[in-house]
């Protein structure tokens, strides 16, 4: 297994005067989960696009020992991401295939047109795992929400990265879609180094090897038995939080 | 009478290569979601044609190196604009009005100050019937640039649509992509402006894409549909125009827009 290590130190992140991060240091290291949440606007996707170089920061990233501080191509060489999606970005017919494929195909040198059959194989292998083999000719405007966050992680998947970044990916699916959304990030995390963020932790709490709370700044960071607690939560998402004692999930019949 | 004999080869030449820069470029500028760009490029290209018709009346510079150089400053300006984040809506207002104003300053000074040297006619509403065999030759070469900057990064410029996060991540310099296509369509837009004219160019850079977009199912095709609706448009409205003794740009814009309609029609 490949090393798996995101070195964080002294990172700050601000748009004009707004500013996000104003100095964090932090290490992350796989296999496992690794969950950030906070509300909407605290800098999350901020995070990520810093951590992958994709925007300009203070402060060093190292990935696997290899700094790739605003180096986005560097980044990608380590870490699959995948983007949070609005859905209005799909006016253009890309069908599920092309998008999977280029994950491959963009690593080559240009007319990148050929694909031996190993690749081809590996192509058909990770669209055969995440469940869109069938939907290979399909435009991603006529793929359901779960369909499209599939696609993006065949697309993440594919070339095997050691790390994998994912950006709300429960987002805009349906409660079923969820389930298997959830359960196929588990299991892709018993290998790699997945860092997710969503609005909704209590889904991989039982997985989760660090929980990071994030708000302009990284707030906690630690099992979830620390981090899940009614005061901390309450400092960063005010009178949003609700203690249920034994919560269970239900989705369309499937408990998570 | 034969319609081989109706038409003269320079014309078809001209409309038939301007028709497959714009097939290529509307379904690059639609994939890649520039179609606030797109609206706003005839408005460059007209102006950098009347800029360029003063600076010959003025010094002694060659018509069509002038036109592309201002060209390629003004879309260059518009589409840094909207690479640095600028609101869309707020970029090409901005633009509009700002070379909308200027050409009807460079207009009315070309009008009073060169009345007898020069024709802005078929700027604004274009005449491939005029065509001579330097204007085949010019359109020829604006053909092979754009084919050139763009063919072999069809996927690139489509995937680059799709998530410009995830191409960069993958290694790809997208600002040398941006830069290839910003000079295309600077190159195109004023290239083309005397075949197809001020007012049909929006028409020819904007539909032939969407339209390939609504009936497609793969970017690939996409590609070809766009292309090819844009040569049958280009050809058959050149063909129709001079059956019917009509202004040809006028007729390949109402059949690009019956392409649409029909597109739209097929969807519902």
């Amino acid at each position: 297994m490949s090393s798996q290590r995101i070195e964080v130190e002294n990172l700050r992140v601000s748009y004009g005067n707004d500013i996000v991060f104003k100095g964090e240091t932090f290490t992350l290291e796989g296999p496992g989960l690794i969950v950030v949440i906070g509300p909407n606007g605290s800098g999350k996707t901020t995070l990520f696009k810093a951590i992958l170089g994709l925007i300009p920061v203070q402060g060093k990233v190292v990935l696997n020992g290899v700094d790739v501080t605003g180096r986005p191509e560097e980044a990608g060489k380590l870490v699959g991401y995948v983007p949070q999606f609005k859905g209005e970005e799909f006016t253009f017919p890309v069908n599920v295939r092309e998008v999977v494929e280029s994950a491959i195909a963009l690593r080559k040198t240009p007319p990148r047109l050929r694909f031996p059959k190993g690749e081809k194989k590996r192509i058909d292998e990770v669209m055969e795992i995440v469940g869109i083999k069938e939907l290979a000719k399909k435009p991603l405007s006529e793929l359901s929400g779960g369909q499209r966050q599939r696609v993006f992680i065949a697309r993440a998947l594919v070339w095997d990265p050691p790390i994998l970044i994912m950006d709300e990916p429960l987002t805009a699916v349906d409660p079923m879609g969820r389930a298997d959304i959830v359960r196929m990030i588990k299991e892709i995390a018993s290998d790699k180094l997945v860092i997710v963020s969503s609005h909704d932790p209590s889904l991989f709490i039982d997985t989760a090897k660090t929980i990071m709370v994030v708000n302009r700044g990284i707030v906690a960071s630690g099992s979830p038995k620390d981090v899940m607690n009614e005061e901390l939560l309450s400092k960063v998402y005010g009178r949003s939080v609700f203690l249920v004692e034994k919560c269970v999930h239900l989705v369309d019949g499937y408990a998570i | 009478m034969p319609y081989e004999l109706l038409m003269d080869p320079r014309w078809v030449a001209v409309v038939g290569l301007a028709s497959m820069v714009y097939g290529l470029l509307s379904s690059i500028v639609t994939a890649r979601r520039l179609l606030f760009l797109a609206g706003a490029l005839p408005h460059s290209a007209l102006l950098s044609a009347l800029l360029a018709i003063i600076t010959v009346n003025t010094i002694n510079c060659p018509f069509e190196l002038c036109s592309l150089l201002f060209s390629l400053i003004l879309v260059s300006m518009v589409s840094i604009l909207l690479s640095r984040g600028s609101n869309p809506d707020d970029a090409t207002a901005i633009f509009v009005s700002l070379s909308v104003s200027l050409t009807t300053i460079a207009l009315y000074y070309i009008l009073t100050a060169f009345p007898m040297e020069t024709s802005v006619w078929a700027f604004i509403i274009g005449d491939p019937l005029l065509a001579t065999w330097r204007d085949v030759y010019f359109t020829l070469a604006v053909s092979i640039i754009v084919i050139t900057l763009t063919v072999p990064f069809l996927r690139e410029h489509i995937l680059i649509g799709v998530d410009r996060d995830f191409v960069r991540l993958s290694g790809v310099k997208v600002s040398i992509y941006d830069a290839m296509l910003t000079a295309s369509l600077a190159i195109a837009t004023v290239g083309l402006l005397k075949v197809v004219g001020f007012v049909v160019e929006h028409v020819m850079i904007l539909l032939p894409g969407i339209t390939a977009a609504s009936l497609a199912k793969s970017g690939k095709v996409a590609v070809i549909i766009g292309l090819s609706i844009s040569l049958a448009g280009g050809l058959s409205g050149l063909l129709l125009s001079v059956i019917m003794g009509l202004a040809p740009s006028g007729v390949i814009g109402i059949i690009m827009l019956i392409f649409y309609l029909l597109a739209l029609l097929r969807r519902r």
